[in-house]
């Protein structure tokens, strides 16, 4: 018997952000108590001049990734095989994403930037969530490419055999919006400015399919929500000059700020969790599309050919030929609904087809062979995480930004044991003079505790690097 | 399936971890419908390896290169993708104001390296009517002060523009104008200022600019047209004879939302005040009251169609001075057409065709998608200028009215294709694609 938290789901909702990588945003987040498969903090690439790139932990909101990592298909094999022409049925190294860097940069030093990842009390929404709810860390994109491929995946478990940023996605096959249109079923697009779906041949000329972002946030208040919601962030900053309101896109896409995005995620969650009959019958689901050419440790698996269709290269393009038989770069995926277990890990593979695998399972249970394509149907589907038979009597402490919000109990201990390495392993530093009760909002808490965690790290690597050489004049 | 949750003890993360993955692995081999499962990193590749160029220019090289050598349909919106969306520059199409021709020129942008947003951004263009626009812009955003979860920054923004207005209509002053006088004349708009700006409230955002003008107003050369001072003097004409620096103050609040799925204000409220830095002879106060009202009569799946809005707006412009002082014409409102900002006005009109220190304006219009990307709009406008706060008011208001084609995607409209008329001085056609990303 299924548990009531899965009796009781009527909605999905699907929050897709933009090109990061799992490990640039989770993999520091990796702790003995929340064993995620995230870093060592150990691993490198080396760049074209033979040098080390490791990854390090004081990635940026914003200006790390300019100009923007590749992420197209030539970009993606080549960070997963260094040589882009290697064929995929072999195991990715992952071992290229520096020197695929470079294809931007010219420099092979300004190139490791791409291992920075996010310390995680920078990163205070995503991290939460994931921690007090179930976080997927074996999800992976559905192409090793850029956006709209991936994010056709999402609609409908295929890109048509296409691996480009074409604007016109008219040739799009049929996607799950239409396959619950014809089990009369409703879904919808919530956009802020723009949506590929609206060049989709099936969807373009049907606005039941569309609405606003604030019609999302209305819906949700009047528990109106559809069968199947999936929200689209700001893609682009733009101004309104009628109105002098200044929008900063909200995806987080490299270069932009990282920060817009956690408070979109708090948004949403917010219009979910605060209406307790949406809370208490929706699965909401945070997604990237795709990894954006930051590094992840995990090689993507092999997977099926949705539909037949292969990219058979082009002499007008550098993508290499490709038959889609492998994932692209792992992406971070939360799950979220008060019948989930605070601390879920689920190491079960998905990619974007797991969306509408799961969307069928559990609302075309009585409909004969309801899929889109081979990908989805053969795609692992995560509603198992459910597994609470009653809600969750107490509300998750999902951080915000901006971090203005007052210092709570639980973040004054950390404050106060991160002083206390301070005290111990850096007594001449203005860190160990300040005194943690005088901390008074969780971003100053944040910002202390990282600015500690750098000075550790550093003091780490001199005394390894210390060790190191120490070792080596000693063979000499 | 494999799926942990957190553990307190280490002891027991140990045993129950072991135990979830033999499960596991026996589940996952028993589930037919899963993915390949993931395997560790190979080791690395010893031999360095040089990736080629994908760069913005890169990419920009070859694939316009494609569409000279042996054009296709996915060359030609490659290369057109390209040249008109990359950073740091791409080139841009677009027009200066209405009338100015269709121009093309360039942008350059900078993301500066840094926590925010913080971006400098360059535009030029030139026009086939030889009007030209320059503008620089150093803009700083942050996620918005202030309680509340919802969009909109705080920014802050310094801005240079200069706007080369070679020639423009100009009927007269007031309501009565002929529209077989026109003149021409010639513009400079230039201006350096800071704008401010944070959203406090999810339906209130606030902005101020403070800005120094050095505007440049006067006639035009050419046997076909007739020059400004050839007809008008400084009395009918104010600001034709001196164009004074000045100093611009201006606070903006704009109120929106939308109220029971059905109905979306928007009002915007604009007061100013431009200040004559040398002898303060031209100083005047402007309130603008912007009231605009959305109506989405129908309903599909219990939603609004967004592809079906009837839309009204009211707006008054009220400009204020002393007695003895004088409104230069060239920042008085005007309407017909559209306005120096782009807005549609009274659109069975010509653009610019009335022009007076003060404007009311009442418009409403329908959208609706009939099939396919394809719909219709009808429309009715209704305004004038006076010279006096008195003369606005409801009657002897110029009316027009119109329609034609829109085109929508996602629900919006996206171009609109439309003739307005009358309004007594013929069909005026307009065409024009909607900002919609």
């Amino acid at each position: 018997m299924p548990p009531a938290g899965l009796d009781n789901l009527k909605h999905i909702v699907v929050l897709m952000m933009e090109n990061r990588s799992f490990d640039h945003m989770l993999g520091f987040a990796q702790s003995d108590t929340w064993p995620i498969d995230g870093l060592k903090g150990t691993e490198t690439n080396v760049d074209s001049a033979g040098g080390a790139a490791q990854v390090s932990s004081d990635a940026r909101y914003a200006g790390d990734f300019t100009p923007d990592p590749g992420h197209a298909v030539l970009d993606t094999l080549t960070q997963l095989y260094v040589d882009a022409n290697t064929p995929v049925t072999q195991d990715p190294s992952m071992g290229g994403f520096v020197q695929s860097y470079e294809g931007k940069t010219g420099k092979p030093q300004d190139a490791h930037r791409i291992m920075k990842c996010f310390s995680p009390g920078r990163l205070p929404t995503l991290v939460s969530l994931a921690q007090q709810f179930a976080v997927c860390d074996r999800w992976f994109s559905s192409v090793p490419g850029p956006t709209f491929p991936n994010r056709a995946y999402a609609h409908g478990a295929t890109s048509v055999g296409r691996v480009d940023m074409g604007v016109d996605w008219l040739n799009m096959s049929k996607t799950l919006y239409e396959l619950l249109a014809e089990n009369n079923l409703d879904s919808r697009i919530y956009y802020h400015d723009s949506t590929m779906a609206m060049t989709f041949k099936g969807l373009m000329n049907q606005g039941r399919y569309f609405d606003q972002i604030d019609d999302f946030y209305s819906d949700c208040s009047k528990n109106r929500l559809p069968v199947y919601s999936f929200v689209e962030p700001r893609y682009a900053n733009s101004e309104d000059d009628s109105t002098n309101t200044f929008f900063s896109a909200s995806d987080q896409h490299p270069d932009h700020n990282v920060e817009e995005g956690e408070l979109l995620i708090h948004r949403v969650f917010n219009a979910v969790w605060n209406n307790p009959a949406v809370r208490n019958s929706t699965l909401l689901v945070v997604v990237y599309d795709e990894h954006g050419g930051l590094y992840d440790h995990m090689p993507p698996p092999k997977t099926v050919n949705p539909d037949n269709k292969n990219w058979k290269g082009s002499a007008d393009s550098t993508d290499p030929p490709f038959d889609f038989t492998r994932l692209g770069v792992r992406v971070p995926a939360v799950l979220i609904s008060p019948y989930i277990k605070a601390g879920t890990i689920d190491h079960t593979p998905y990619d974007h087809a797991s969306i509408a695998a799961t969307v069928c399972k559990l609302f075309l249970k009585n409909v004969a062979n309801a899929s889109l394509t081979a990908r989805d149907r053969q795609a692992n589907t995560f509603e198992a995480n459910i597994t609470l038979d009653q809600p969750r009597a107490v509300a998750p402490s999902v951080t915000p930004l901006p971090l203005q919000a007052p210092i709570n109990d639980h973040l004054r201990q950390l404050v106060r044991a991160a002083s206390f390495l301070a005290k111990q392993n850096l007594p001449g530093d203005d860190l160990s003079r300040v005194n943690p009760d005088e901390i008074k909002t969780e971003g100053d808490a944040s910002k202390y505790m990282n600015q500690v965690h750098e000075k550790l790290r550093d003091i780490a690597n001199q005394q390894s690097a210390g060790a190191a050489a120490g070792a080596a004049g000693g063979r000499n | 399936m494999v799926r942990t949750t957190l553990k307190s003890s280490v002891g027991s993360q140990v045993v129950r971890l072991a135990l979830v993955v033999v499960v596991g692995i026996l589940v996952s081999a028993a589930v037919t419908r899963a993915q390949e499962p993931t395997r560790a990193p190979v080791a690395h590749p010893t031999v360095a390896y040089k990736p080629p160029l994908t760069n913005d220019w890169a990419n920009w090289k070859r694939d316009c290169h494609n569409m000279f050598t042996k054009p296709d349909k996915d060359d030609i919106i490659s290369c057109a993708t390209d040249t008109f969306r990359n950073r740091p520059f791409h080139f841009v199409a677009q027009t200066v104001v209405p009338g100015s021709g269709v121009g093309g020129g360039g942008f350059y942008g900078h993301d500066f390296n840094n926590d925010d947003q913080t971006r400098l951004e360059l535009t030029g263009v030139l026009t086939i009517r030889q009007f030209s626009f320059a503008q620089v812009k150093f803009t700083k955003q942050r996620p918005h002060f202030g309680p509340g979860s919802f969009e909109g920054d705080a920014a802050i923004q310094l801005f240079a523009r200069n706007k080369q207005l070679t020639a423009l209509p100009f009927y007269g002053l007031g309501p009565n104008t002929n529209v077989n006088n026109s003149v021409q004349f010639s513009e400079r708009d230039t201006r350096i200022g800071i704008t401010v700006a944070n959203p406090f409230l999810s339906w209130l955002g606030v902005s101020g600019t403070f800005e120094s003008l050095w505007p440049s107003a006067g006639g035009v050369t050419g046997t076909k047209v007739i020059s400004i001072q050839n007809v008008y003097t400084e009395q009918t004409a104010p600001g034709l004879a001196t164009q004074p620096n000045f100093l611009h103050y201006q606070i903006f609040p704009y109120i929106h939302h939308l109220f029971a799925d059905r109905f979306q204000l928007d009002y915007r409220f604009r007061y100013g005040y431009f200040q004559d830095t040398s002898t303060g002879h031209y100083s005047f106060r402007r309130l603008d009251l912007d009231f605009g009202h959305s109506f989405f009569p129908e309903r599909e799946d219990n939603h609004r169609r967004l592809d079906s809005v009837f839309t009204t707006r009211f707006k008054i412009s009220l400009s204020d001075k002393s007695a003895a002082h004088a409104i230069p014409f060239y920042l008085q409102e005007t309407i017909g057409g559209s306005d120096i900002d782009n807005e549609a006005t009274l659109r069975a009109f010509k653009d610019y065709r009335f022009r007076g220190p003060n404007a009311f304006l009442v418009q409403a219009e329908y959208d609706r998608r009939i099939k396919g990307p394809v719909g219709f709009l009808l429309f009715y406008d209704a305004g004038k200028v006076a010279l006096t706060h008195s003369d606005i008011n409801f009657s002897n208001m110029h009316q027009g009215f119109g329609g034609g084609l829109a085109f929508f995607m996602a629900g919006k409209v996206v171009f609109r294709a439309y003739v307005g008329l009358g309004g007594g001085e013929g069909a005026h056609p307009y065409f024009g694609v909607a900002n919609f990303i």
